[in-house]
């Protein structure tokens, strides 16, 4: 079962405490054992204009060999680097060329810090113009990998996006969301608040359970919840629905 | 077979480009009239500046490309994709980390692809399905697609497609609609059922980027 199923409500206690960078890592780190993987590691590529633009980096690799990175600076020759320009869609490292006696020496070293025999990377597009990386990386293993990637991707990709909303958050000093909630997503919400469940609050609207599922996805990331229950306890602390909106 | 091509390889592959920009002028530009923009032939929008990933369909025997379509994610700027546009009545802004939206999704004209109902739907299948295969890899929930009148009874003889979610009489010669379909391996199996294609249509070679580039 992924971290995301709405019975997971522990999860969300541990979302809530994530009020500041500071404890962004502690959070990435306890997805770790959740889900056996060996680390994680989150790099903001750019950060919307108003922001001063800075590289800004969450994860659970050694200093010692976030220090032997810079050193080195493998940031010019790392194949994961330049693919997350790129690409759209998730990689595996495996689908990366590690042709180049530097880029091997980088993949040769980062096993010996630990950083793990497999890796994914998620490349995270934003609302205002700004591009994130989310990594994770694993020592099962091959057979086993695959297996946990398949089972894993639609989680990680929450996981990114939310770690990167946050971090969006703090940056800007604002948690109001960017892309406001559209009426529709608003009706919705009001819906489910007051109980009703997805085929319900289709029958209520006249439309689809899965144009439903829709806008409540919308609003879960507009809001970057992680689940039902998140979204609509933030929905109403934002006062997007409640009484006065019913 | 699909070849994806993400917007920044797209040098790699300068035939498809052109069938697809060509076609794309055929199609949306003549044929539904939409208010779109044609340089030298070509039609562009900015949607084409921001990297996304192109699903090219080329015919298993010829090679020719006989469809193709476009995959964005939601989670950028409202200044790009479907929520841009100005066509639908109801502001159609759905974001989210696991869903793409699929646009400029068309069948090319040219005598093998749309000579026949039977092998126009079957491109459109192609595509569909190659959605889906890379949904299900890239662990979305749902696609979001805008479509025209037309392939709506595409949808209708197949008795598979996507959910309405909103309509626009004003874009052009027909209604356009934007729908969403749910990334299940359900729907890839009531897919595969509906067009008879029971293999992945992804062609399987490693995306040019992720290639050694010498």
């Amino acid at each position: 079962m992924g971290l995301f199923d709405d019975s997971f409500e522990l999860s969300v206690s541990e979302v809530e405490s994530v009020h500041s960078m500071d404890e962004l890592r502690p959070f990435v780190s306890r997805l770790l054992g959740r889900y056996g993987l060996r680390h994680a590691a989150y790099l903001a590529v750019a950060l919307p204009d108003q922001i001063d633009p800075h590289p800004v980096l969450v994860c659970t690799y050694p200093a010692q060999w976030t220090q032997r990175y810079i050193d080195q600076d493998y940031l010019a020759i790392d194949p994961v680097i330049s693919a997350a320009a790129t690409n759209l869609l998730p990689f595996d490292w495996s689908e990366l060329s590690h042709r180049g006696i530097r880029v091997k020496q980088m993949f040769d070293e980062a096993q010996e810090f630990g950083i793990g025999r497999h890796g994914l990377s998620f490349p995270v597009r934003g609302p205002l113009g700004d591009h994130a990386l989310f990594t994770v990386t694993s020592d099962a293993s091959t057979s086993e990998w695959q297996k946990l990637k398949s089972s894993y991707m639609r989680d990680m990709q929450l996981i990114a996006h939310f770690v990167h909303g946050k971090v969006l958050e703090f940056e800007r000093g604002d948690s109001a969301p960017i892309k406001p909630l559209s009426a529709r997503e608003r009706e919705v919400l009001g819906w489910a608040a007051r109980g009703l469940n997805n085929d319900q609050i289709a029958f209520k609207l006249n439309i689809s359970e899965r144009v439903v599922r829709a806008y409540f996805e919308s609003a879960r990331h507009k809001l970057n919840c992680v689940n039902r229950s998140h979204v609509l306890a933030r929905a109403i602390s934002l006062r997007l629905v409640g009484p006065a909106t019913a | 077979m699909i070849r994806l091509i993400q917007g920044r390889d797209s040098a790699y592959y300068p035939c498809e480009m052109e069938a697809m920009f060509r076609a794309r002028t055929a199609v949306f530009h003549r044929r539904l009239g939409w208010n779109v923009t044609v340089h030298k032939g070509r039609e562009r929008d900015r949607c084409d500046e921001e990297n996304p990933l192109y699903l090219i369909a080329l015919d298993d025997v010829t090679g020719d490309v006989t469809g193709s379509a476009r995959l964005m994610p939601t989670t950028g700027p409202l200044t790009f994709g479907v929520s841009a546009s100005d066509m639908f009545e109801e502001p159609i802004d759905l974001a989210s980390g696991t869903v793409w939206e699929c646009t400029r999704f068309c069948v090319h004209p040219g005598r093998r692809s749309s000579g026949s109902l039977r092998a126009a739907t079957r491109v459109c299948f192609e595509l569909n399905l190659a959605a889906c295969e890379l949904g299900l890899r890239a662990g979305l929930t749902q696609i979001q697609t805008v479509y025209d009148q037309l392939m709506v009874k595409v949808y209708e003889r197949a008795a598979w497609g996507p959910t309405q979610v909103a309509r626009s009489t004003r874009v052009g010669k027909l209604p356009a609609y934007v729908g969403v379909w749910d990334v299940t391996p359900r729907t890839l199996a009531e897919m595969r059922a509906a067009s008879g294609i029971a293999h992945d249509v992804i062609e399987a070679r490693p995306l040019p980027a992720l290639r050694e580039v010498s």
